[in-house]
């Protein structure tokens, strides 16, 4: 029987500074985006400021995004020993989000529209073990799990990662390894249907003039061209808000000024220019679109 | 007629606006069945399937072309001269949502082993 390791929780300069000191004195430990668990003493130290108390179902708990969305997977989906999928599903892990960038540039009223919880609002439609392309139903339905985590966003998009992890970071002193892992949610399709439905979102911002896309983040240089991309969004009833609006400028991947928000990038004049590109190839977002509303229809019937 | 015109969507739109010669939602429904049939057995009585045929895909499948890419993935398509063969092992169930108010097809095979 596995020992359950003993959870150290630290503020967040105490635990940068126990990573270090792990990493100097040469011990052996696995990496997680807030957490460190070192396997020869069996404990894990964990960034405070990461975690929030949680209903772990025997007693409350400061958890990180990772272990609430693990517990909230477990508790709705039941005994999952995996999704199930075949070998060639693999590739589906190569779908990418969409990002666009169609060069630098300035205006006098770009608009940023931002999709609500964009992960959440896809995946509480979806099944775990969702067949791709564009099936409908499933044993392992997701609607539990983002219901049990709405109130938190990095719980909320922990599931994604964790649908999609297969490999661990370890360290010994600065060497670091990748472990791969077994993952028992690990579900190639499920990311697949995200991307692709994200992409079809992309291609349609891209029809109404969209010129910066990053995920579900959408730039449009001008007043009429965001609110045409808006009324789409109605229609699909995709939730989304305006971040802001007004003067700016685009000088490069991640780094933009659009009204009073201003990428760190761009406060830091870096980088000035950049080579268009984009992540964002589907063929067939007609079908998408009609999946979309296939999901909404038998989600709510 | 070619890949892109076995489209659900597609033999939908053309019956819609009458261009097709497919008037009625019966005649769109064999044109979806013939599309499916080319994978494998098609049934819309859960009796007729093998006993030991078992799901293999949870999912309803509502495009032929959608479920062509699932079974070309999972290595579960045969061609021969650029046709699809169906394969023996693979059956498909059909059957109509009222939720969808339109029929779903979803993937079994047979168990062939023994």
């Amino acid at each position: 029987m596995t020992k359950k390791n003993v959870r150290v929780l630290l503020a967040p300069a105490e635990f940068r500074e126990t990573q270090r000191v792990l990493m100097d004195d040469g011990v052996y430990f696995i990496a997680g985006s807030s957490s460190l668990s070192i396997p020869a003493t069996h404990t894990t130290y964990i960034d405070q400021s990461s975690t929030r108390l949680w209903d772990m179902g025997d007693n409350v708990e400061a958890v990180t995004p990772g272990e609430a969305a693990r517990y909230e997977l477990a508790a709705h989906l039941g005994d999952i020993r995996r999704v199930g999928w075949s070998r060639n599903d693999i590739t589906l892990f190569d779908h990418r989000v969409p990002l666009y960038f169609s060069g630098p540039g300035r205006s006098e009223e770009y608009v940023l529209v931002d999709l609500v919880g964009a992960y959440h609002q896809i995946y509480r439609l979806l099944w775990l073990d969702v067949s791709y392309p564009r099936a409908l139903g499933g044993r392992y339905y997701m609607a539990g799990v983002a219901g049990a985590l709405e109130s938190w966003k990095a719980a909320r998009n922990a599931v994604v990662g964790i649908s999609r992890s297969r490999e661990m970071t370890a360290y010994r002193g600065y060497n670091r390894y990748s472990i791969t892992t077994t993952n028992r949610y690990l579900s190639p399709a499920f990311w697949a249907t995200i991307c692709s439905l994200l992409c079809w979102v992309a291609t349609e911002a891209i029809a109404y003039g969209a010129v910066y896309i990053n995920t579900d983040g959408y730039i449009f240089p001008s007043e009429r061209m965001a609110d045409e991309f808006m009324l789409f969004l109605l229609r699909y009833d995709w939730l989304f808000t305006v971040r802001a609006r007004g003067p700016g400028e685009i000088r490069g991947w991640n780094s933009y000024k659009v009204g009073a928000k201003e990428t760190h990038h761009y406060k830091l004049g870096l980088p000035i220019g950049g080579k268009e590109f984009t992540s964002v190839n589907l063929a067939d977002a007609e079908k998408w679109s009609r999946y979309w509303l296939r999901l909404r229809r038998y989600g709510t019937g | 007629m070619t890949m892109h015109e076995t489209r659900a969507e597609y033999i939908r739109r053309i019956a819609d606006d009458g261009a097709g010669g497919l008037a009625t939602s019966g005649e769109i429904e064999i044109a979806l069945d013939v599309e499916y049939a080319k994978f494998g057995q098609v049934t819309e009585n859960i009796g007729d399937l093998p006993t030991d045929a078992h799901i293999r895909a949870r999912g309803l499948f509502t495009d032929p072309q959608d479920m062509r890419e699932y079974l070309e993935r999972g290595g579960l398509v045969s061609t021969s001269g650029g046709e699809y063969q169906p394969l023996s092992w693979v059956w498909i169930l059909k059957s109509y949502s009222d939720l969808l108010q339109e029929y779903t097809y979803q993937v079994f095979i047979r168990d062939t082993s023994d």
